[in-house]
This record gives structure tokens, C-alpha cells and sequence, in this order.
């Protein structure tokens, strides 16, 4: 066979490698037209087994008869978007699980997990595995379980709820090999609210926040000189104006992916195997000088194969290995990046040249680290994530004890090693002081050194576990109506984890867990599970505390009743919903034990010697134990003409409670720190709504799916201290709620400051911002604090649309958050932050001063310094600076183009495909965050906007 | 099947016996109680690591309140960082319960309770007899001195005597008067002294540990406070349950005894002592020396530059940048007296006001023109140390803060030094005698004796009568004056000035003055000088004492705050 791409040569050797190993089965397959129409079905339709069942922990459960709060994700749907973390690939297609990016940095995405208000724990195949990285076509589905009677098997890791990944599997009587290449560019989003501004503009500015803080322009300020100088721009050495981003960072940088894999199998064995290769190229500039790598550029590489046997008509058995090699480059030492993107926003234009007249690193007193030296003349680091992830199973049906009895061992073993390597240096940045009297020539003063690369190598972490499983499972159908699966397990799940410095003792949970599920007829259904089990490291003596955690779940399909019948178009109107207590271990190390260390040594002889000090290691709590929530689920499932409209709303209501807090009176008369102790108690409630509609033709095709959730929280107990005032009180509020002043705008007049409250321990001047005296007691203090910035709940939205049309096929996904704010403050907002030697942006010129008080939309400026600094008054979290946070993002947009089998089957190709995706190509948000990536605005490494060509080619 | 079912049952006995073999249940390298207090251990190695442990709590010193020096709070100095620095609410009127930035509540109550546990628990450790007397009157002084830091900042206390507190006890108690407080501390450091070694007995790898004389200057420091004005019975507050809380309800002059007998038990024991001696360098040295007979506690650190690149000149670079934090004000300046003692009664203005004045002014503080590091001190505008470029922390007032730093006159660049912060210094307990005598009536000229000692040894001239500038016959009030001018000098920016200017509750009036600075011009090589303001303190009569903070307040609601911050 031939591969119809150019693909860069070092990919090629593997594609090659791979396919020489799988050459005897590419022989054997057949170019029938049923495998055609199958491999349409898998790729771009549901196949409908899957379709019609459930990923549970456990095992997996029709979707008509289930009675828990599920929502899924196929693998096909997924599979093309560039990105590397699944989750990143998920943000809002699932029902009530939100996804939250922090960074673009390939490897370092900053994400976080919200599912109805809490984290999620992430099963892969059944077995909890802290891995968000896996291949893409690994994924057969992602399902997110949300209820109890889903999580409670789970035991005292249920409560976050869970996202469980399915890998694919091997096919009966199939033989597929798939090929895909993909590769684009990426391009950032604009990580800024407004950009920085020139050196002229930033220096008049800063003269006038010194005026304005009752400062000296001529002692501390720019002499009209340098003002002068700023704005020919005559001298850059001397006045230097330098767009620090552009220099930095480049415009797009490369993507590319790589995937082959082949599925299939016979009576005996069935086989998934699965080569992976994704490259993303860092944002950074780099330098030809380097003959390494110094961009933060990310390259992985998955392996998976699973394999599954049936050794008799009564023993199967299979066996599940993923490899995983993750790179991560970056220029300096680990994590440098991020201080990259904190000196890019924090570095005026002029602070100094990129280099000086002799060509060397410019630098000065306060800046001395070179943003370009940073970024290319720093060295590099690699980071290398090795995985080994290896399950194991062998099943032996017992239809000769009972028929429909099943048991099952499961055994697993995890390894995952995290290691740097750090070849970085230092750099020497130069100052222009002045110049020799008599000869000159230029002196120059030298910050830092310039010293050699070193080689230096750590073990970062190391995480091992083990997993081991018995189950038996029944399953029957009685008196023809009654069906009724059972499910009764064991497990143990053992896991270290270490650093080069310290290795902890293995942190186990083992339990029983049991599931039944009864249905009448598929019409009226009962449900109940249970998780009994424990973790180590608690009180009293570190072995197994055991915590009991039942559910049940009931449902009636109405659809199924005899007078509804003759409603043909009615396929599913099911009312159901599942009451339970879930639990949270976090794993504290060993809290309860009161420890000692060595934190606090001093100094003692006359020669100064050191002495070691040694203090209690916070106060023990010897009553620690799990946190708890009951959870309950109330929903509705419908389904209409032939299942191509569907729509199904569900209520839930968390109460969480014996939550690990640092208690709100905790004075400090008891002269250590409080632990945390088992006394808050939250509630989360909210609304999940999906809605889909399909309709296909023989020619054109199309789909429109909607999901939205509505998320509300409470805060029931949190031991509050003796708050003065009702609306100081957190509790009744919302999680997370703000609290600060409320701001009236901003004084624009002495008169203005005279004729209101007096703001304790400041003297306001105009152009300050004003707050209101919540306690009318003619002062601004500590009780005029409460609860700012929206009480609705907040809004989760997805939308997913889908056109084919002969050949063609168009897919979106469009993601929304509604009811966001946004707190707009901190280096990449405010002027002038870092003791005044912090950026000015843009927004600034719109400040307050004298002439534009009627239209400012930003306090009068401050360095942070002097008499007036205005920056205690004005940077207190307030009203002010609350934004609507709302947005839309086209998350993912598809266009392919099947070409026609015709064509393929005489190059004998099953099937081949061509698309082009993007990824974060459009976001409509709220006016502030306009033209702005509404996730990372602050600053960091941006968010990318990612556009691929690909081609699928199936064998 | 048969087959089968024997790996069943072998995968079953596998599982099964996996879960027998847990080697350590809790992790064993975990330092426990019974380690720290061992039974066994004769040494009482890590008992007294513990002990080390409570003296890590004690007050740092050293640009300590938001990296300024506390005695910036005052009329002395102010931060170079343009009214950043934190410690700048003592002096701007913007002092609050959630503001106040030398809050040691925390702290102290941390000291309160290690020392309560330490005492606890010693009795198991098999120590040496009179080693275990020793550290347990170690532990007993930690806790009273760090009752005093609460005492000295807000009045009475909660008084938590022996009481370990644990999770589930009640901690909403109620302050322990004034009078209460300071009589728990005397006694305890009455009970202390016992049992301290006396500093001439200190080891020298101990040094830094507390000697018995250390008790004796706390107890006398405590007294003098007690029978200062602000304590003794001049609560300025209307509420009559709070006056008690922050001193004595009534005036008693008789306080005054106590000072001069505690001062006279401790200098009567005869070891500490000014060094012999007199003039800039010998006052220097007290500090950059750790041994010697005036420091009576310290707080230890390791020789480094610290001092110098924290507070030196900001146009110095070798080794590293100094960063000026401390400019010193000109009221200072003026504060000092004549080579003669007389007081300086010059031009602020006056180019050569720095000639024939008290040596302990170049000890002190650093000058436009003084040498420094191989140059001269450049603080004229535009001058080296005085840049003018934006950003830069640089003096306010022309002047830099000299004191506790090495002698680097000549030198080309730093090297390490001895810094450690005086707690309590023999120099003091002759200011604190001097100051009883003088005010207990009748014993002026005893208390000028003891003045006359602390100028010699700053090197001011004895004059014709041999009075080192103090007239004959000297009033009871002018010698007040005196004393009080010279203890501002002598213990500046040792935190004294901070607590002194309340304690001898100077009035409101005499507290708000403008601070002033120079401003130098060069011209040619000529310097022009001219005075200007450089800020306004505002005091009220609620700064005399300090706001409990305000988060421990709220969570004990027994606790009264001081007037005037609720």
C-alpha cells in the first residue's frame, strides 16, 4: 500500500515500522461494501450497541432502564480536535461538566474540572487513573456520572462524581486499519484586555500618577528629556520603545498529529491497537545560534493495545497495555515560560533596548532579566511524563451454577514516572551609566553572569499503583417481564507516589461494592448500589476506616404503559431518579498524628553557629475523617420519532456536608494553626437541560443538539465568626461568592469627597473611587463589605450541529457560559503595578484626571507610592471592577469530504476522507472581553486558536 | 473447567493475601511527641531543638515592620519607599484594627503556647538536674517576654497561664487587666531568674541564650513602663473597664522604685557593663561585636551583609545594590547635642552642622559628604545616592540610616558582619535608672550620674566641670528632658523611641509635627542647603495604645478592643 501524504521523514520511519508489523493482517482484509458501510457507521454515526447502553463504573447499563444521571461523549466526535488533553476536547458537550482552560502552554494547560460544583474523579477502563492525556482515537466514549446511584460503588471517592473514559475495543468479524494525518497551524488568541502602551505614552502617564500621589515628578519621575527622547524615538539604545510580545513570540507555530490504528478480530480474539503521535510547537521565537530546542513545544507519543480473548465458550480474558511518552520543551528552567509571559506583562517598552550599541544584553537595575535572553538564550529544559499502564482480566462464565452468573478478575498495574532535565544558563544583561570624561567610550554596569549550560537531571514524581478486582455478576430475565443484573465486587486500589525528596506510604482503598438493577417490563425499573469501603491514613491507628454509602434509583417509562401504545412516535417518556450518600477522602496525609519538624532553626555562639529549631507541625485533628454528600436526582427522558427528537431535563440538589475546613473562629489565642475539621456543610443545586434533534434522508442529513445547565450553590455552615452585620455573612451566599465595597462611581470633586462617608485610614482625592456606606455610619471601613456582583446561577451551554450532505459533512460545536463575571485586576489590568514599575495599557489613557472626569472609566493613576497613593483606596476588591464575563465560543468547526467508495475501492481503499477543523476559531463575549480570549485574559501563555488540514484512510 | 476454577480460586488467594502485607502502617519517620520529649534521651537532644523552636518566635528587629524599622514610625526616620512601606500607617493617621502592621498576636501567642508545651512535657526528658531548672526558666522567660510584646502594644491580655488549648476548648476569654498582666510577668520573671545562668557563666557556643540578667532588665523595662505616665493611672480613655485593661486605674508615683531597684539588682551583679572606651567607634562596636558587656540579649543571626545592602546609600553596588530603605529626618538630626554636650541649637541649613556634634552621629546616620565605601555619600539632588530616576527608592530627606552596619569607610565592597538586634542592652537599664532617680524626686543629681556615663562613652567632652554639657544644678524637668533627648539617641532605632514618646504620653500636640528633610543642591563644589517637609505625623489619643487585630475580635467575643479602633 501507499500512503497519499508528505509527512515529515522522522514520522515516517514509525508509520512504517507499524504497518510492517501489521502487514499479514492488512492482507487479509476484504473490500467488502458491508465494511465500508460499517466504517461510516463507526466513524460518523453512533454505532448503535453503544448507543443504546451506558458506561457505568462497573459495568454498563441499558440507557432505557437506567435511573442514573449520565450524559456521553463518542470518541468519533471528538477524535480530530487538536488538542492533547481529552478534557480540553469535552468543554461543554456534556451536560453539567464545565471545563476551565489557564494556559495555551502545550503540556502545561492549567485546566480544571467543575461537575455540578465539584471535581470529578477520571476513570480509564474502569479504574480510577489520574490521566488527562491519552490518545485521541483511543476513546470509544466519555461518559460523565453524575448521581448517586452511579457513584456510590465508588465509596469514598464518589461524591466529585466521575468521568469515565471507554477505550476502544477490538470488532467481531471486522478487519480495519485507519490512518489519519493531520497537521495546521496555531495562532494565539489575544491574551490581554488591552495592549501595553508606548514608551511616550507610558512615561507622560507615569509622570502624571506621581503628580497624582503627591510625588515629584523631578525626584522620581521621567525628565522631559527622556519624554523628548520617547517620542522621536531618535536613540533607541538610550530611549528604547520595544514591543516585547513581537519580539518574544511568534504569529502561528505548528501542529501536526499522527494516528494508526487497527480494530477488528474473529471468534477467538478481537484486537484494538493504536500508535499516536501529536507534535505542538511552543509560541516562542527561537534562535538559529541554538542547536537545541528552546520553544515550549510539546511532543507525546500513545501506544495502546487491547486485546481481548475468548479462550472457551465459557473464559474470555483480556489484556489492556498503554504506553505514553510526554515531552515538554521549554527555554530556561521548568516552568520559565510562565515567567516569560509575567515579564511580558509586566515590562514597560522602555525599559531598556533589546541590546545595547555593542550588542550586548540590555538590562538595568530593576529589570535585569533580558525578556529575548530569557526566551533564547537561556538554555532549555525537558520535562519527560513515562507511563506504563497495563489491566488485566480474565471472565469465566458460571451459566452451570446459575445460568447468567459471571465472575471476574481484574488486575492492573500503573507506573508513571516524571523527570527533568535541565540543561539552562544564566545570561549577563548589560546598563549604559554614562561614559568615560576622557576617552568616551561607553561604561557599562553588568547584571548577572553568563555562565555554562548546565546538567542537571531530577525525578520530578513518581506514581505507582496497583488494582486489584473480584466481581460476580448475574444477570436473569424471569417470567419473561422481570429482568433483574447483579453486580458484587472487591477491589483494592494501592497507590505511591513520591518526589525525588520524599516517598509517601501507599495510600490504599479497598471495599466492597454491589449493584442491582430490577425492571419490570422496561417500565418500571428499580436500582440500588452501594460502595462499602475505606482508605488508610486515618484515625486512629492509619489502617482501614470502613464508610458505608448506599443509593437507590427508581424510574417509570410511561412510554411503555398500555395506553400508550398506540403512540407510536413516542419512543421513551421516562420519569426517574436516584437518592444516595457519597463520600470524599482527600487523602491527607496522615493529619491526625501531632508531628513535629524542623522548619525554625536559629542562630546561636559566638561564632554564629546554626541551631535547629523544631515546632509542632500544626494542631492534629484526631478526628478526621471523609467529607460526606447526599445527593439527589430527579429527572425526565423523552424520546420521539424514532429517537431523531430527544429531550430531557434533570434536577439535582447536593448536600454536601462534614467538608474539611479551617474553621471560621479559629483564633488565634490557641497559638498554633487549626487543622481542618469535618464542619462545613454546602449545597448545590441546579437544572441540566438537553434537547436533540436529527433528521437524515438518503442524500442530506442533519442534527442540532442543545445542552445547558444551571448551576447554584449555597453555603449552609462554615463557623463564621461574629460578623456585625447580616450581609457580612458568607453563609446563605453562594459558593465562591464576592465579597467587597460597593462602588458609586468615582469623586469627582473635593465637594464630592466632603459631602460623603469618610473612608477609614485614607484620604481620597478626586478621581477615587467612591463606595457606599452599607452601615450609614459616615464611614468606610471593614462593615461596608458584602456580597458583590451577581446572585444568579451561573450558565453552562452547548450546542452541536451537524449537516451532511452527500459526500460532505459540516459539524460545529459552540460552547456558551452565561452569568460569569470576571474580576478584572493585577498586572495585566492595573497601571503601574510592582512598587510602579508595572505596564500602562491602553485602557489607561481613559483614567480619571480633571478633564476627562465626566467619561473615565478608570480611577485617577497611581505609582503605588506616596502620599496620595491611591492604590490602597482603588484596588480594594469592589463593584468597580466586576465585568460581565458572558461568551459563545465556536469551539469546533469540521468540514470533510468523503470521497466517493468508487473512486477508493479501485486504489483499494475502504474509504478515505479529507477534513479541515479548527479549533477556538470565534468567541462572541461580553464588551470587556471583546476580541479578547475570555478564558485567559491575564496574560499568560495564550490560548490557541488551532486550524488543521487532515486525511483519514481506511485499509 | 476444572482447570479454571483452580485459577479462580488461585487469583482469589492472591488477592487475599496481598492485603497482609503492609509493612508500616503509619509512617514512621514522623517526628512525634514522645521523640521530642523522650524519656530515654539524657541529652534531650530534640527537647531542646523544641526550646530553640520558641526562641525562633522572637522579634526579628531589623527592618521588621514591612521591611522598615519600627522606629520609622516615629519622628526619626521614614521609609525611602515613597509612603509604601506599611509602617508609615503609624505616622499618615490611617492606623486600624485591620491595617495595624506590627501586630504580634499571632506571634506571641504561638510563643505562649510552645513554651506551655515545652513546660509540660520536659519533666520526662532525664535531663541534667540543673539543666532541666535552666531550660524551663528559658521557656518561662520566653513566655513572659512574649507577654510583654502584647502587653507594650495593647494593654492586658487574655492570661492563658499553663493552659494548652485544644481543638474542642472554649477560646472566647476576656482580657486580664493591665495590672494583672504585668504582675504575672514580674513574678515569672522573678521565678525565671532562679534558675537562669548568669551571662558571665555562658558558654560561648550558647551565646544568645538567655542569661539572668535578662529577666532583671525585663522586669525593669516593665517597670518603667508600669510607672510611666500612660500606665500609671493616665488612661485617657472614658470607659473605665477599658482603662483598666490598658493600665494601673490609679496614679502612684512610688512605681518609680521598682525601676531603680530592679536597675540596681541588675547592674549590681556587676558583669554587664559599658565597654571601656568612648566615641563613634566604640559605640559602633556594640554592635558589629557580638560579645561584649552591653548587650545583655540578642537576637542571633548568622554574619552577613544584610544591614548593608538593606539600608546603605543607594548608589553603592559592590557587591551588590544597597537599597537605602531608612531615611532619617533632620528633627533627628537636630536631636543631637554638641561635641559638649550642650544642645545643637544651628541651622538646619547650615552646610557644616555636622562638625563638633555628638560622635554617635556618625555612628548613626549617613551624611551628604560623609565617606563611605572608598566615596563620599552623594545625597545632593542628582548625586549618586540621591538619582532622581523614576522607580528608584531612594532618601527622602538626604540622610541614610548608618547604624548597626560594619565600618566600610575605606573599604572597596562588604563583607560580613555581625547583626544581631539588642533586645535589652546595659545601656538601657542606666537610661531606665537614670529616669527613675530623676523622677522617684530628690535624686536628680544620682540620676545624672548615670547620664554622664552614657555620654562619656559616646565620646561627648567632660568639660571643665567634668558634667559632659549637664548644667550644675539641674532641674528635676530639664533633666527629664535630657534623659529623654539621650535615650532617644542612645537606643535609636532599637525600637524604643516607638513605645517611649506613649508611654511618657507626650501629648497629641507635641506628637503631630512636620517631619523635615534636606534638600541639597551642588553647584560647582558648592552644596546649598534647604529644609523641606517631607510629611506630617497624626496622632490621636487612641495611638497610644495599639488595635487588637481586628479578625481576633471577631472570633472571641469576650475580647474588648482598645478605644477608639472598634
Amino acid at each position: 500500500m501507499n500512503i497519499y501524504f508528505t509527512s515529515p521523514p522522522r514520522y515516517l520511519f514509525l508509520c512504517a515500522s507499524c504497518l510492517a508489523l501489521l502487514s499479514h493482517e492488512v492482507k487479509a482484509v476484504t473490500h467488502s461494501k458491508w465494511a465500508l458501510s460499517q466504517f461510516q457507521k463507526d466513524l460518523f454515526q453512533e454505532d448503535s450497541a453503544a448507543n443504546n447502553s451506558v458506561d457505568l463504573i462497573y459495568f454498563r447499563s441499558k440507557k432505557s432502564t437506567t435511573t442514573t444521571s449520565s450524559s456521553v461523549v463518542k470518541g468519533a466526535d471528538i477524535a480530530r480536535t487538536p488538542v492533547v488533553p481529552f478534557p480540553l476536547a469535552i468543554t461543554g458537550r456534556l451536560a453539567g461538566l464545565q471545563v476551565s482552560q489557564g494556559s495555551g502552554q502545550p503540556l502545561n494547560e492549567g485546566f480544571s474540572f467543575n461537575l455540578r460544583g465539584q471535581a470529578p474523579l477520571v476513570l480509564i477502563d474502569g479504574i480510577p487513573r489520574n490521566l488527562t492525556e491519552i490518545g485521541n482515537d483511543e476513546i470509544e466514549s466519555i461518559t460523565v456520572l453524575k448521581d448517586a446511584v452511579s457513584t456510590a460503588m465508588l465509596g469514598i471517592r464518589g461524591s466529585g462524581g466521575a468521568i469515565v473514559v471507554t477505550t476502544k475495543k477490538g470488532l467481531e468479524n471486522s478487519q480495519q486499519i485507519n490512518f489519519t494525518s493531520q497537521f495546521g497551524t496555531q495562532r494565539p488568541t489575544k491574551n490581554l484586555i488591552t495592549q501595553p502602551l508606548d514608551s511616550y505614552q507610558y512615561a507622560t502617564l507615569y509622570n502624571e500618577a506621581l503628580g497624582n500621589d503627591g510625588l515629584s515628578v523631578l525626584s522620581n519621575g521621567f525628565s522631559p528629556q527622556t519624554l523628548a527622547g520617547y517620542q522621536d524615538g531618535s536613540d533607541p539604545f538610550k530611549y528604547p520603545n520595544v514591543n516585547w510580545q513581537d519580539e518574544v513570540l511568534r504569529k502561528s507555530s505548528s501542529y501536526s498529529r499522527y494516528n494508526l490504528n487497527t480494530r477488528g478480530g474473529g471468534k477467538f480474539a478481537k484486537y484494538f491497537v493504536n500508535l499516536e503521535h501529536t507534535n505542538q510547537e511552543g509560541i516562542f521565537k527561537t534562535d538559529e545560534i541554538n542547536k537545541y530546542n528552546t520553544n515550549a513545544s510539546g511532543k507525546n507519543y500513545f501506544m495502546r493495545s487491547n486485546l481481548d480473548m475468548q479462550i472457551n465458550d465459557k473464559l474470555s480474558a483480556g489484556i489492556y497495555i498503554q504506553g505514553r511518552i510526554l515531552n515538554r520543551n521549554e527555554p530556561g528552567v521548568r516552568f520559565s515560560s510562565n515567567n516569560i509571559f509575567s515579564a511580558l506583562t509586566n515590562t514597560p517598552r522602555g525599559a531598556y533596548p533589546i541590546f545595547n550599541a555593542d550588542n550586548s544584553y540590555g538590562g538595568s537595575s530593576l529589570y535585569q532579566n533580558n525578556i529575548v535572553a530569557q526566551s533564547i538564550s537561556s538554555g532549555y529544559s525537558v520535562f519527560y511524563n513515562r507511563t506504563v499502564l497495563s489491566d488485566f482480566n480474565i471472565k469465566r462464565t458460571l451459566n452451570e451454577i446459575l445460568p447468567g452468573l459471571w465472575v471476574k478478575a481484574r488486575a492492573s498495574f500503573f507506573s508513571n514516572l516524571g523527570e527533568n532535565i535541565v540543561r539552562n544558563k544564566t545570561f549577563a544583561t548589560f546598563e549604559h551609566v554614562g561614559s568615560n570624561p576622557t576617552t568616551g567610550a561607553a561604561i557599562y554596569r553588568q547584571y548577572g553572569t553568563t555562565s555554562q549550560t548546565s546538567n542537571t537531571n531530577f525525578v520530578d514524581f513518581q506514581n505507582r499503583s496497583d488494582f486489584q478486582e473480584l466481581s460476580f455478576g448475574y444477570s436473569t430475565k424471569f417470567k419473561k417481564n422481570h429482568a433483574f443484573n447483579g453486580l458484587l465486587l472487591a477491589n483494592r486500589d494501592n497507590l505511591i507516589s513520591g518526589t525525588n525528596i520524599t516517598s509517601n506510604l501507599p495510600y490504599t482503598i479497598q471495599g466492597i461494592s454491589g449493584h442491582g438493577d430490577y425492571n419490570f417490563k422496561e417500565k418500571y425499573m428499580f436500582e440500588f448500589s452501594f460502595g462499602w469501603n475505606g482508605a488508610n491514613r486515618n484515625p486512629p491507628d492509619g489502617k482501614f476506616n470502613y464508610g458505608f454509602f448506599p443509593a437507590v434509583g427508581l424510574g417509570w417509562d410511561i412510554s411503555k404503559e398500555e395506553f400508550m401504545q398506540k403512540s407510536v412516535w413516542i419512543n421513551q417518556l421516562k420519569l426517574y431518579g436516584s437518592y444516595g450518600k457519597t463520600g470524599r477522602d482527600n487523602g491527607d496525609y496522615f493529619t491526625y498524628i501531632q508531628s513535629f519538624n524542623t522548619t525554625r532553626g536559629i542562630t546561636l555562639g559566638s561564632t554564629a553557629g546554626g541551631a535547629t529549631g523544631r515546632v509542632e507541625t500544626g494542631l492534629a485533628n484526631p478526628n478526621t475523617t471523609w467529607e460526606k454528600a447526599d445527593k439527589l436526582n430527579i429527572g425526565f427522558k423523552s424520546a420521539f420519532l424514532n429517537e431523531s427528537l430527544s429531550f430531557s431535563v434533570e434536577y439535582y440538589s447536593n448536600s454536601l456536608y462534614d467538608l474539611k475546613i479551617t474553621r471560621g473562629n479559629n483564633s488565634s489565642l490557641l497559638g498554633i494553626d487549626f487543622p481542618t475539621e469535618n464542619i462545613g456543610k454546602e449545597r448545590y443545586r441546579g437544572v441540566e437541560t438537553e434537547l436533540f434533534w436529527s433528521k437524515q434522508t438518503k442524500k442530506l442529513g442533519y442534527s442540532i443538539g442543545i445542552n445547558a445547565s444551571f448551576q447554584n450553590s449555597k453555603s449552609i455552615f462554615s463557623d463564621e465568626p461574629n460578623l456585625k452585620y447580616d450581609y457580612m455573612e458568607r453563609t446563605g451566599k453562594r459558593i465562591g461568592q464576592r465579597f467587597g465595597y460597593t462602588a458609586e462611581g468615582l469623586y469627582q470633586s473635593q465637594a464630592d469627597i466632603d459631602n460623603s462617608s469618610k473612608i477609614e485610614g485614607y484620604k481620597p482625592q478626586p478621581g477615587d473611587i467612591k463606595y457606599k456606606d452599607l452601615n450609614d455610619d459616615g464611614l468606610i471601613n471593614q462593615f461596608d463589605i458584602n456580597a458583590i456582583g451577581t446572585t444568579k446561577p451561573l450558565i453552562l451551554t452547548g450546542m452541536q450541529l451537524g449537516l451532511n450532505f452527500k459526500g460532505f459533512n459540516l459539524s460545529a460545536f459552540l460552547q456558551g457560559i452565561f452569568n460569569r463575571e470576571i474580576y478584572l485586576s493585577g498586572d495585566s489590568y492595573f497601571a503601574f503595578q510592582n512598587s510602579g514599575r508595572g505596564q500602562a495599557f491602553e485602557h489607561h489613557q481613559n483614567r480619571w484626571t480633571s478633564a476627562t472626569a465626566a467619561t473615565a472609566t478608570y480611577p485617577r493613576l497611581s505609582t503605588g507610592a506616596g502620599p496620595n497613593n491611591g492604590n490602597p483606596n482603588n484596588q480594594a476588591v469592589s463593584s468597580f471592577w466586576l465585568s460581565k464575563g458572558n461568551y459563545v465560543r465556536v469551539k469546533y468547526l469540521e468540514f470533510g469530504y468523503t470521497v466517493p467508495g468508487s473512486i477508493t475501492n479501485k486504489i483499494k481503499l475502504k474509504n478515505t476522507r479529507l477534513f479541515i477543523n479548527a479549533l477556538n476559531p470565534l468567541s462572541f463575549n461580553s464588551k470587556t472581553l471583546k476580541d479578547v480570549d475570555p478564558e485567559e485574559f491575564t496574560g499568560a501563555y495564550p490560548i490557541q486558536k488551532v486550524y488543521t488540514l487532515g486525511l483519514t484512510i481506511q485499509l | 473447567m476444572r482447570r479454571n476454577t483452580y485459577l479462580l480460586i488461585l487469583i482469589s488467594l492472591l488477592l487475599g493475601s496481598s492485603c497482609k502485607k503492609r509493612f508500616e502502617i503509619e509512617p514512621e519517620e514522623r517526628i512525634l511527641t514522645s521523640d521530642v520529649f523522650d524519656p530515654k534521651d539524657v541529652a534531650g537532644v530534640l527537647a531542646l531543638q523544641y526550646l530553640y523552636g520558641i526562641y525562633s518566635y522572637l522579634p526579628t528587629g531589623f527592618n521588621r515592620v514591612g521591611g522598615d524599622y519600627l522606629d520609622a514610625g516615629t519622628d526619626d526616620a521614614v521609609s525611602s519607599v515613597a509612603s509604601g512601606g506599611s509602617v508609615n500607617t503609624f505616622t499618615n493617621g490611617q492606623l486600624t484594627a485591620l491595617n495595624y502592621p506590627d501586630n504580634s498576636w499571632e506571634n506571641s501567642y504561638t510563643m505562649i503556647r510552645n513554651s506551655n508545651v515545652f513546660l509540660k512535657n520536659i519533666g520526662v526528658v532525664p535531663l541534667d538536674v540543673n539543666i532541666k531548672k535552666r531550660v524551663i526558666a528559658e521557656a518561662r522567660f520566653l513566655r513572659a517576654f512574649a507577654y510583654f510584646e502584647l502587653l507594650k502594644r495593647y494593654g492586658g491580655v487574655p492570661l492563658v497561664q499553663d493552659t494548652i488549648f485544644k481543638l474542642e476548648d472554649n477560646l472566647n476569654i476576656p482580657r486580664n487587666t493591665f495590672a494583672e498582666c504585668t504582675e504575672y510577668i514580674i513574678s515569672e520573671c522573678d521565678v525565671s531568674a532562679i534558675d537562669l545562668p548568669l551571662g558571665s557563666t555562658i558558654a560561648s557556643g550558647e551565646f544568645g541564650r538567655i542569661p539572668r540578667e535578662a529577666a532583671l532588665a525585663l522586669k525593669c523595662r516593665l517597670y518603667l513602663y508600669a510607672a510611666s505616665p500612660l500606665f500609671n493611672g493616665g488612661g485617657f480613655e472614658s470607659n473605665s473597664q477599658i482603662r483598666v485593661l490598658t493600665g494601673y486605674a490609679t496614679a502612684d508615683p512610688t512605681r518609680w522604685q521598682k525601676v531603680i531597684d530592679a536597675a540596681k539588682t541588675l547592674i549590681d551583679v556587676g558583669f554587664y557593663k559599658l565597654p571601656t572606651g568612648s566615641g563613634t567607634a566604640t559605640y559602633s562596636s556594640v554592635f558589629t561585636t557580638k560579645v561584649n558587656t552591653d548587650i545583655i540579649l540578642s537576637r542571633q543571626s548568622g554574619n552577613s551583609t544584610s544591614i548593608e545592602t538593606t539600608n546603605a546609600p543607594v548608589g553603592y553596588v559592590a557587591p551588590a545594590a544597597s537599597n537605602g530603605r531608612t531615611s532619617p529626618t533632620q528633627n533627628f538630626v537636630n536631636a543631637f547635642p554638641n561635641l559638649d554636650g550642650s544642645p545643637y541649637t544651628g541651622s538646619s541649613t547650615d552646610t557644616n552642622q555636622y562638625k563638633n556634634r555628638d560622635p554617635r552621629l556618625n555612628a548613626i546616620i549617613f551624611y551628604n559628604g560623609v565617606r563611605w565605601l572608598n566615596r563620599p555619600v552623594e545625597t545632593f539632588e542628582g548625586g549618586l545616592d540621591k538619582p532622581n530616576a523614576p522607580y528608584k527608592i531612594q532618601t527622602q530627606t538626604s540622610y541614610y540610616l548608618r547604624k548597626f552596619m560594619g565600618d566600610f569607610t575605606t573599604s572597596t565592597s562588604y563583607s560580613n558582619q555581625s547583626h544581631n538586634f539588642p533586645y535589652f542592652r546595659f545601656a538601657e537599664v542606666l537610661l531606665n535608672y537614670a529616669e527613675g532617680l530623676n523622677e522617684i524626686g530628690g535624686r536628680t543629681e544620682e540620676a545624672v550620674t548615670q547620664l554622664i556615663s552614657i555620654r562619656r562613652r559616646a565620646g561627648i567632652t567632660a568639660g571643665t566641670n567634668n558634667r559632659y554639657g549637664i548644667p550644675s544644678g539641674i532641674s528635676q524637668s530639664a533633666l527629664r528632658d535630657l534623659i529623654r533627648n539621650d535615650r532617644r539617641i542612645e537606643l535609636a532605632f532599637e525600637e524604643h523611641r516607638f513605645w517611649d514618646i506613649r508611654r511618657w504620653k507626650l501629648t497629641p500636640a507635641d506628637l503631630s509635627t512636620n517631619l523635615k528633610g534636606l534638600t541639597i543642591d551642588k553647584t560647582g563644589t558648592v552644596f546649598t542647603f534647604s529644609e523641606k517637609t517631607i510629611g506630617t505625623t497624626f496622632f490621636q489619643e487612641k495611638y497610644y495604645h495599639m488595635p487588637i487585630p481586628y479578625s481576633e475580635i471577631i472570633k472571641n467575643n469576650q475580647l474588648i478592643q482598645n478605644e477608639g479602633y472598634e
